[in-house]
């Protein structure tokens, strides 16, 4: 029997709720803190069960998930590119967040657009720097009239009171 | 009361409330295309700047911003099939399968009218019922509200995707994730592992931009096609714009279930979006073309998460009893400017209500002008590469994020749900469903301990418990059937 991709996330999601069922049963006091998350984990436990056992049964056997419009697969693509690729756009939101706790959220998320879009497209670098100086215009508008959270990030911590607000 | 709502209108054309509607509908507009940024964030960021204005002002530009984001919202829905915000979920399921087959401009302007529409009706009920509100709500008790819960649930579990077991479990682990952090009705950290960011509530925000935002441009990113392959948007604005009438009793029939749902807290404009098209499905006699690209499946939620905003004001302004995040903001600039939600609403500021009903109308009808004179304009998101959009979304994105609890966990809290949204992607698990288990959890949980605490067992006799425990069997049976039927077929 060929197992699917689904079932070993069905049976991951099961052992995360069976955990937390076992967790919860010891919260206290039950009725007010615990009854919630062992019913609604329960509940959840015996769905998955209920799809496994149809799995195993062959019910479910050679059905290819297809869900709503927004959870279409590209299952054109063989599972090991896509996990590759998967990995790759995964570690390049990685970075962002790396930059910007380095450098703060500007400096940050320019540095992460210019790398991006310098390393993943052939865009031209006269673009590149036009379009990352678009995404400067819009995260000052942000700052000056929005006045939006966000971290300096070690950089900006470091400069301290030298640092400029138009700049982080 | 008929002075009072001639008082309102009159406000709303004084030039300076005038100017804060229209910029608050930009902003709307704006916060809705832009996806997975929605109208609660538009509306947090707007906050500190209304406490200086004058309150009937400072309402025009957060109405503004509310009552049109959900009109926007759709674009992004219906052209890349990436909500706009929560209550567009449902959009995408017709919406971008009629683009996919050169009906963008079709679904768009059928979208907008029917957006003015269900906003016109839903500010309507809202001024028809100040007068009644305040016993019907008072008629429903926990165990009512709590069952209501389950109904939302449960009807976006089955009717969200082919596979309604997987749908279930979706909708349990949104529960479950609803029960992190410290629970409502006792003094306890549950499944916190001793982190301080864990203690309070994972943020909605995170868990909307995470699941949908993060995981749909990682995918777009990693199938590396256009963010559209649609090359133009079609004709079919005057098809849209006539389909919004020719369906116009069922615009009518969602509005005010939308407004009823909107009434209830913790329904909110996804729960609505979701039993319209529920409702639009199930009453309609060809049924086969939902899920294809039937306009009626566009039509009908945009119409209801457009009328939910003036159901939901209801319980807001009349009780302070916010039904949603946004309403939540709603009641907190209330209290900001010293007026108490509740009687005194409709005696002592009855004309401010109607000045917030008049602009909630003028700002649906020229919103939905707006987008339809822009659609085309608008449309142009979709055509910008996706290595070029993606990483400025992606910034975008984080940055809404941070908006949330202004801490560290709000991006890492992001990336761990863009995995987990991605992985249910690939595996057919329903993302919807998830969300609206971690919206409605902690009320189900709050309604269930307070039920069981001042009834034991015996609320699960009362009447409306039954009722709608009923409702809430017949719509997974018929669901899971209906669904069984199109796999049949």
């Amino acid at each position: 029997m060929k197992i699917r991709s689904s079932t070993i996330f069905a049976l991951a999601i099961g052992l995360v709720m069976a955990w937390a069922v076992f967790v919860a049963k010891d919260f206290r006091p039950f009725v007010l803190v615990g009854i919630y998350p062992v019913i609604a984990g329960s509940f959840t436990l015996g769905a998955v069960l209920w799809l496994l056992i149809n799995e195993i049964r062959g019910a479910g056997g050679g059905k290819k998930p297809r869900g709503v419009a927004v959870d279409l697969v590209a299952d054109d693509m063989p599972a090991s590119v896509r996990a590759r690729k998967a990995a790759r756009a995964f570690g390049w939101f990685l970075a962002l967040l790396a930059a910007i706790y380095l450098l703060g959220f500007k400096i940050g998320a320019i540095a992460f657009f210019i790398a991006y879009v310098g390393m993943e497209t052939r865009t031209r670098w006269f673009l590149i720097v036009g379009l990352a100086g678009g995404v400067v215009f819009v995260l000052v508008l942000f700052q000056r009239f929005l006045e939006v959270f966000w971290p300096l990030g070690l950089l900006g911590e470091w400069l301290g009171e030298y640092c400029p607000w138009w700049l982080f | 009361m008929l002075e009072s709502l001639v008082n309102g209108l009159t406000v709303c054309f004084e030039p300076f409330h005038l100017s804060m509607l229209m910029l608050g509908m930009l902003l709307g507009i704006v916060v809705g295309v832009i996806p997975a940024i929605g109208g609660t964030v538009g509306l947090a960021i707007c906050l500190p700047f209304i406490i200086t204005v004058d309150p009937s002002a400072a309402f025009a530009l957060l109405i503004g911003v509310f009552a049109v984001a959900p009109t926007g919202d759709a674009v992004t829905s219906i052209l890349v099939a990436i909500p706009g915000g929560a209550s567009s979920v449902a959009t995408i399921v017709d919406g971008y399968p009629m683009a996919r087959k050169g009906e963008a401009a079709r679904a768009m302007s059928a979208a907008f009218v029917s957006s003015a529409q269900g906003g016109i009706i839903g500010a309507a009920l809202l001024a028809a019922s100040i007068p009644i509100a305040a016993p019907l709500v008072l008629s429903l008790g926990s165990p009512e509200f709590f069952m209501l819960t389950m109904l939302g649930i449960s009807a976006v579990s089955v009717l969200s995707g082919r596979e309604p077991v997987k749908g279930l479990i979706a909708a349990g682990m949104g529960l479950m994730l609803a029960a992190v952090g410290g629970a409502p009705l006792g003094q306890y950290f549950r499944y916190s592992f001793g982190i301080p960011y864990l203690y309070d509530q994972i943020p909605l925000i995170v868990l909307a931009l995470g699941v949908f935002g993060v995981a749909e441009f990682i995918d777009l990113i990693i199938r590396g096609v256009p963010i559209s392959a649609i090359p133009a948007m079609g004709k079919g604005t005057l098809q849209g714009i006539k389909d919004c009438w020719v369906h116009i009793w069922l615009v009518v029939r969602v509005s005010v279930m939308g407004a009823y749902i909107g009434f209830i807290p913790g329904m909110g404009a996804t729960i609505a979006s979701w039993l319209a098209y529920g409702h639009a499905v199930q009453s309609a006699k060809d049924k086969g073309s939902f899920g294809q690209g039937d306009v009626r499946g566009v039509i009908a939620p945009e119409a209801a998460n457009n009328s939910c905003m003036g159901g939901a004001l209801i319980p807001t302004l009349m009780f302070g009893v916010p039904g949603s995040a946004g309403m939540a903001l709603i009641l907190l600039a209330l209290l900001v400017f010293g007026i108490q939600p509740g009687p005194d609403m409709v005696t002592k500021h009855l004309s401010l209500v109607f000045t917030m009903v008049w602009s909630m109308v003028i700002a649906n009808v020229v919103g939905a002008l707006i987008c339809l004179v822009l659609s085309k304009q608008l449309a142009q998101i979709a055509r910008v590469p996706i290595h070029i959009l993606a990483p400025i979304v992606l910034i975008i994105i984080a940055m809404g994020a941070l908006q949330a609890s202004q801490d560290w966990g709000d991006l890492i809290g992001i990336l761990a749900l863009g995995i987990l949204g991605w992985l249910m992607k690939q595996t057919g698990f329903g993302r919807p469903p998830l969300l609206v288990g971690f919206v409605l959890g902690r009320l189900a949980e709050m309604y269930l301990g307070i039920s069981l605490q001042r009834y034991g067992a015996a609320w699960l006799l009362h009447p409306g418990v039954i009722v709608i425990g009923i409702m809430v069997i017949v719509t997974v049976f018929f669901g899971i059937r209906w669904q069984r039927r199109r796999e049949e077929e």
